[in-house]
């Protein structure tokens, strides 16, 4: 495909995604199914390997930062500038201990647990549209994909729980499962009604949508995003996700004060890092998920160009908020989980969707 | 190019990083093998009993609830992508778009209501929670 072509595919609405680009870049196009393969590697390397730096600088660093400022303490400043180092020194300590794996754990499922939970987490990024065209793919049924994968690190952490023999485990599993499940149907039916505003499922046309003006205040336009034309739908999809990622003060499946640490209780070395991993890739795809369905994706000020720019700020601004409330709200009890999930937020996002087709039949109509 | 190459790429990626790491660990870490140190947790104390027991894993909220919705949210994803494109077309009134729906969805509200009245969505109390707690009841 020549630039041109490209160009005219762009002007059409199509997104231009990053695979093609690298293969029109490096001219891997022109080797055929092969050249393609190796583009489409390449760029999910990149993908895969620029959010496994992010998690590299929240889980070691940010988050231990974070957490001492809003406790007053200055946390890792020895190692490196501003104890950046830490995040090496950590990758390399976690990775050189011994792992020590229990008597009677069920073999198979005890290893394969940590590369479910950590591998599911890495596939939804692959239909994020993430500016400056970095985007793997586009299919049409993006937001149920989205939603499809995240859901597999349930089965990851269950396989954890049950397979550690370990009776903090088999709570902590039993507990997660419990919780995604309450909490899958308020996120999926609350992103729903997002796709009653948009009338697709294709992530890039949503974000496309909301780059629209909502209204003009003063020569500055609010742009249409979601979270501005459905601030109710916006906060309960935080609360879901929350839930889903098992953050505060939706943290009981690894409640340390109960269970000690849940489903990872046993794991120790490369393990607990691969599903310590899995979870801040999770906290990263829950905020990815809201910056591109509620939040304009990567719309901002300034350039197209930028675009990445500030889709990374949206998804850290998440990432900021989840260690707020974990240093600020206490934890909710199981019992109260489980009923906040079934009695209040499926009721809530049904009536939120059941509204929000009132409103846009209203409106079109 | 096909779409899916590069998803089926990432999920390659997917499971090429974990299973890089683990090499690199394999590489590094000492093992040190000794029968205490491989016992499980269980808050320093010796391990009581087996973990494969009995066990009541509240099936209602944890099995069959969620298969109803989730099967519901499956079935209502088409109508929400038409929804607004068929109004816009002018073909169908409001009624008949939101109608159905809205039917739908109140035949599972009401098995919703249903399981609510039953104590399906509540966590299952231990017996002997359920004694205090009628203990505290009493008058």
């Amino acid at each position: 495909m020549s630039t041109l072509e490209a160009a005219v595919l762009q002007a059409d609405g199509d997104t231009y995604l990053l695979p093609e680009r690298i293969a029109d870049l490096t001219g891997l196009g022109e080797f055929g199914m092969g050249g393609e393969l190796l583009a489409a590697f390449i760029a999910a390397f990149i993908v895969g390997n620029l959010m496994l730096a992010m998690t590299g600088v929240a889980g070691p660093w940010a988050k231990r930062k974070i957490t001492a400022a809003f406790t007053d303490r200055i946390a890792v400043n020895r190692v490196g500038p501003f104890g950046l180092l830490i995040i090496v020194a950590d990758a390399v300590r976690l990775l050189a201990k011994e792992n020590i794996i229990p008597e009677d754990v069920d073999r198979p499922a005890y290893d394969l647990a940590p590369i479910v939970v950590a591998g599911s987490a890495m596939l939804g990024f692959a239909v994020i549209p993430m500016g400056s065209g970095v985007q793997l793919a586009d299919p049409e049924v993006g937001l149920v994909y989205v939603f499809a994968v995240s859901g597999i690190a349930s089965v990851g952490l269950v396989m954890a729980g049950y397979a550690s023999s370990n009776k903090y485990s088999l709570l902590g599993g039993l507990r997660a499962v419990a919780q995604n499940i309450a909490y899958e149907i308020p996120l999926v039916v609350t992103g729903m009604s997002v796709v009653v505003f948009a009338g697709t499922l294709q992530l890039s046309e949503i974000v496309a949508i909301q780059a629209e003006p909502l209204i003009e205040l003063g020569g500055f336009a609010i742009p249409a995003w979601y979270a501005f034309v459905n601030p109710f739908a916006f906060v309960l999809f935080l609360a879901a996700n929350f839930a889903e990622i098992g953050r505060n003060p939706f943290d009981t499946p690894e409640a340390p004060t109960e269970i000690v640490a849940g489903y990872q209780t046993e794991y120790s070395s490369v393990y607990f890092v691969l599903i310590y991993l899995g979870e801040f890739l999770h906290i990263f795809l829950g905020g990815a998920i809201i910056a591109t369905i509620f939040l304009g994706g990567p719309a901002g000020p300034g350039p197209a160009e930028l675009g990445i720019v500030w889709f990374l700020v949206k998804i850290w601004a998440v990432f900021l908020l989840t260690q707020w409330l974990r240093s600020a709200l206490p934890r909710v009890r199981i019992d109260q989980l489980i009923e906040i999930g079934w009695k209040g937020m499926l009721v809530l996002s049904f009536a939120n969707l059941v509204l929000t087709a009132i409103l846009v039949g209203v409106i079109v109509a | 190019m096909n779409e899916w190459i590069a998803i089926g790429a990432l999920a390659f990626v997917g499971l090429l990083i974990p299973l890089g790491m683990m090499a690199v660990s394999y590489l590094l870490r000492p093992s040190v093998p000794e029968t205490s140190k491989r016992a499980t947790y269980e808050s320093g104390e010796v391990p009581t009993g087996g973990t494969r027991i009995r066990f009541n894993i509240q099936y209602y909220m944890v099995a069959l609830l969620f298969v109803v919705f989730d099967i519901e949210t499956v079935l209502l994803f088409p109508w929400a992508v038409i929804y607004r494109p068929a109004l816009e077309s002018g073909q169908v009134t409001l009624l008949e778009a939101l109608g159905p729906m809205l039917l739908f969805v109140a035949i599972l509200l009401v098995g919703l209501a249903w399981a609510w009245r039953n104590g399906a969505v509540q966590w299952a109390k231990s017996p002997h929670r359920v004694d205090s707690q009628a203990e505290v009841d009493r008058p």
